[in-house]
C-alpha cells in the first residue's frame, strides 16, 4: 500500500490532514495502537515542517508486507543549513506566525527521531529529504 | 472516569457537538505543540490557551477525550467545525489552568 500526499506552503488550516488520513488507514488495518501513537506523532511533526519550513513538499506513506511503516518528506528547498543544530532540542527558526499557532517549540525533529525505529535526513538548498521507519 | 461525569459541576461551557461518551483517564496542561505531542497520553482531558485549527488536529492525533480553553478563551469558528467533524469535545473554562487542575484532582483525575 503506497500514497503520496502533496503538503502546501504556509498552508496551515489543512496541515495535518495528510498525517490523520495515514493514521485512519492504519488504525482501521489493525496496526499497534502503540506504535501507531509514534506513527501519527512523528508524521505530523513533519507535516508541520513541511508547512511552517519549506517551499511545500510531498509525503509518501507506505506499508510493507512485513508490517514495516515508511515515511518520506521531500521538498523542494530552501533546505537546512545545519542540521546538527535543527536536531538540538530547543532550537527553532519558526516565523513568528508559527508561534503564534503553538509551533516552534525546537522540538520537532527530536520528537520525529525518538518516536521512529529508524531516522535519516539530508539537506541541501534544493532540498530536504527525511525518511523514518516504524516496526 | 466517564467524560460527562467529569464536567460535571465545573461550569464549563460546551461549545460544539460532540459525543460525550468518552472516557478520561488523564489531563495534560499545555501549549507548545510539540510538547504536548511529546508528554501527553490519550484519553487526556487537555487543558490550554491554543484557540485555533491546529489545536484540533493535535488532539485528534492524540486521541483525547477533549479540550478545555482555560481562562475564558473562545476557540476559532474553524477550530469548532473542525472539532465537530472529529467529534472532538471543546469546553470553555473561566477558571485559569491551575485553579482547574486543582478541582480536576479533587474529582480523583
Amino acid at each position: 500500500m503506497k500514497k503520496v500526499y502533496q503538503i502546501e506552503k504556509d498552508n496551515y488550516e489543512d496541515a495535518g490532514q495528510a498525517s490523520r488520513d495515514i493514521k485512519m488507514t492504519l488504525k482501521t488495518l489493525g496496526l499497534d495502537p502503540k506504535v501507531l501513537k509514534r506513527v501519527s506523532i512523528a508524521c505530523y511533526e513533519a507535516e508541520i515542517n513541511l508547512v511552517i519550513h519549506s517551499n511545500g513538499g510531498t509525503i509518501t506513506f507506505d506499508l510493507d508486507d512485513e508490517g514495516t511503516v515508511h515515511l518520506s518528506f521531500d521538498d523542494v528547498g530552501p533546505g537546512i543549513p545545519d542540521i546538527t543544530l535543527a536536531m538540538t532540542p530547543g532550537y527553532s527558526t519558526a516565523s513568528k506566525k508559527a508561534r503564534e499557532f503553538g509551533f516552534g517549540a525546537g522540538m520537532g525533529l527530536d520528537n520525529m527521531k525518538n518516536c521512529a525505529t529508524t531516522f535519516t535526513i539530508q539537506s541541501s538548498c534544493e532540498g530536504t529529504h527525511l525518511q523514518m521507519t516504524f516496526v | 472516569m466517564k467524560l460527562e461525569i467529569c464536567i460535571q459541576e465545573l461550569e464549563f461551557t460546551f461549545v460544539n457537538e460532540a459525543s460525550l461518551d468518552k472516557n478520561v483517564e488523564n489531563v495534560y496542561i499545555g501549549d507548545l505543540l510539540s510538547m504536548v505531542m511529546r508528554k501527553a497520553n490519550e484519553d487526556s482531558l487537555w487543558l490550554t490557551v491554543q484557540t485555533h485549527v491546529n489545536a484540533i488536529a493535535v488532539a485528534e492525533m492524540l486521541d483525547f477525550a477533549a479540550i478545555v480553553f482555560v481562562e475564558g478563551l473562545w476557540p476559532d469558528e474553524d477550530a469548532i467545525t473542525k472539532a465537530n467533524d472529529l467529534n472532538i469535545p471543546l469546553f470553555v473554562s473561566q477558571d485559569d489552568a491551575y485553579i482547574l487542575a486543582k478541582k480536576l484532582a479533587q474529582k480523583g483525575i
